[in-house]
């Protein structure tokens, strides 16, 4: 076919995967269960939570020190600062059963915790 | 026979001293011995696929390639012991102290077991390959009687472990409140000696300066063929006729060590640390180097990292202009936010023949666009701008790249989608494209494996034929080890024509 008529199938083609890659991955954001979790004195209240196998599970930590906490875990691959009195939000991965240790990189004497899946 | 016999003993003995001496650390600490035998059978493994692919390493080490890698086990494996001195003359009392407690294991310990099985594994693998090598040299050369050479090498090894044993018994009847300090002592001097051989080949090959060809001669007091020489080279390094460069790091590694043990605490740990990778790079740096950088970028940012990283890329190839030519890239970079990282990489290359040359500057920009696990894909966009060295008449150069991740379990899948496009007056070519992927097992922080592929496809709307493209793939091992250094070290192996036959790649980083 001529160089238009290929230019314009291209344009289609790009304009569907565009549109397939954001209808897939906008469906994950919406079925996520949360769970709080306080930063307080350089301990993490509460330390231990529960949730379920094969979930999209979210961790919304709330920093109540003056002071900022980087929550680190190489069993959850995730590292992420917070600010003093600011929160942040953690999407978890998928989980298999276990237990998967977290800790505070600033404070790793107090700050520890982990997360018990089931 | 003779010459076998010796060769074989040496290398045993090398050998049988790490493991001993790790075997006595790992006394020290009160770990299990498992680790130690998992670095025993891991090297092992490896020597026997070097055993597999003798002939086609041997060809492909012709010329000074052989120099190169042994300088680089080397210099890695006394990187490793200096680090694990330090660690156990800091946290030894302390893990002792705490025999009687019952609670979970102090990370740090776990990662000394670790460094233990790694340097016990190394000097296995390292020993073992170059047995293996130099027993297929010999047999393929039909010199000597092959009855002649497995009596020399069985001898050998027995010999070697024989020797190696009753120092290890007598190390152990040292009384306990010395035993740390002489172990330490032990590993320091293994260190120094290791790095000085490492040093030994660059001199060789005219990649380091010898500083004075023979310091000293012993060799009529202390012959290093005899006996009592080969037990001093294995321990320490020992050369009846050393270099100036041998000395000057076997004395420098040896103060470097010392002294991070005397200023306890963890600066002084991170300062060694650092010391110990930047005289890395330093020699490194030396060895004569052309390539893309060979790194597969995560779109993941982490707020106020602060990080300078080193890069090799060191390509083997039949074709004399492309073997033995290398890419050094120094790079400093900081995470401005959680989303935005940003970097500036100095470029260097030399070329087989020619020096060290300063190819230009990149500055670099990662930015994250969702958090991790929020949706099926982590994605962040890379954009880079070179600007070559103005006297190489090179275009400037735009490179985008699409970076995509996705966790699964404990394997990570990281793909980088490139587009390169050149600017300016000097530029010849259209936008370009290539791809980079990495499959990684996390295994543990400070050991990971993946493998990676690299391929650069060619112009856009024009590509060229496949056998005019660059594609590789191999193994690669990475981690992250206490105190903020980061590695990456691995092989690369050409799948077409045009492609680099083989290519070492290695990455230093250390993050403050």
């Amino acid at each position: 076919m001529n160089q238009k008529l290929k230019k314009e199938r291209v344009t289609k083609i790009g304009w569907a995967a565009l549109i397939g890659f954001v209808a897939t991955t906008f469906p994950f954001m919406v079925t996520a269960a949360e769970y709080e979790i306080m930063i307080e004195n350089h301990r993490f209240v509460p330390s231990q939570i529960e949730v379920t196998a094969g979930e999209k599970h979210r961790l919304i930590v709330h920093n109540n020190d003056a002071s900022s906490e980087e929550f680190e875990s190489y069993a959850l691959n995730r590292e992420k600062i917070i600010v003093g009195h600011s929160k942040a939000v953690i999407f978890l991965p998928l989980l298999e059963p276990g237990s998967y240790p977290f800790f505070g990189e600033f404070n790793e004497d107090t700050a520890q915790g982990r997360i018990v899946v089931k | 026979m003779i010459s076998t016999l010796i060769i074989v003993f040496r290398e045993v003995l090398e050998a049988m001293l790490v493991i001993g001496i790790a075997m006595a650390a790992s006394k020290e600490i009160h770990t299990n011995l498992r680790w130690i035998y998992g670095g025993v059978f891991g090297g092992l493994i490896v020597a026997a696929i070097v055993a597999l692919f003798a002939d086609m390493i041997a060809t492909s080490m012709s010329g000074m390639g052989q120099e190169f890698f042994n300088a680089t086990v080397l210099i890695s494996a006394s990187l490793l012991m200096a680090w694990t001195a330090v660690w156990m003359r800091k946290h030894g009392k302390e893990i002792s102290d705490r025999i009687h407690h019952t609670c979970q294991e102090v990370t740090g310990s776990r990662a000394a077991k670790v460094m233990l099985s790694v340097v016990v594994g190394l000097a296995v693998a390292r020993e073992g390959s170059e047995v293996v090598l130099f027993l297929h040299g010999v047999v393929a050369t039909g010199e000597s009687e092959t009855a002649g050479i497995f009596a020399g090498a069985l001898t050998g090894l027995l010999l070697g472990m024989l020797i190696a044993i009753g120092l290890y018994r007598s190390i152990i009847h040292i009384p306990v409140r010395h035993l740390f300090s002489v172990v330490t002592f032990l590993i320091a001097l293994l260190a120094a000696g290791m790095a000085s051989q490492g040093v030994a080949y660059l001199v060789m090959v005219d990649a380091l300066p010898a500083l004075g060809q023979t310091i000293w001669n012993t060799s009529n007091i202390i012959p290093e063929h005899g006996v009592l020489g080969q037990v001093l080279q294995a321990l320490m390094g020992y050369d009846d006729r050393p270099s100036g460069m041998q000395v000057l790091t076997f004395v420098a590694v040896l103060s470097i060590i010392w002294l991070a043990i005397r200023i306890q605490g963890r600066a002084s740990l991170n300062s060694a640390n650092t010391a110990a990778a930047m005289m890395i790079c330093m020699v490194v740096s030396m060895v004569p180097a052309d390539a893309y950088a060979k790194k597969v970028y995560s779109p993941i940012v982490e707020e106020g990292e602060l990080e300078l990283e080193y890069f090799l890329d060191y390509s083997f190839d039949s074709d004399p202009a492309k073997d033995g030519s290398s890419r050094h890239q120094f790079e400093f970079e900081y995470g401005v936010t959680d989303r935005w990282l940003t970097g500036v990489y100095g470029d260097f290359r030399k070329r087989p023949g020619q020096g060290f040359a300063y190819q230009g500057l990149k500055w670099e920009n990662i930015y994250q666009l969702f958090e991790q696990g929020e949706h099926w894909l982590d994605t962040g966009l890379y954009l880079e701008y070179i600007v070559p060295k103005s006297s190489l008449n090179k275009p400037d150069v735009i490179e985008f790249k699409l970076l995509l991740e996705k966790e699964s379990g404990k394997v990570v899948n990281t793909a980088n989608l490139v587009l390169k496009k050149e600017l300016g007056v000097n530029a010849t070519k259209n936008t370009s494209s290539g791809y980079a992927w990495r499959s990684k097992w996390r295994w543990m922080p400070e050991v990971e494996a993946a493998l990676e592929l690299y391929g650069s496809i060619g112009e856009l709307g024009n590509t060229s034929p496949l056998t005019q493209q660059s594609h590789q793939a191999g193994p690669v091992l990475l981690g992250k080890l206490k105190g903020g250094i980061g590695y990456e070290i691995g092989y690369l192996f050409g799948l077409t024509s045009s492609s680099d036959e083989g290519m070492f790649k290695m990455i230093l980083s250390y993050e403050f």
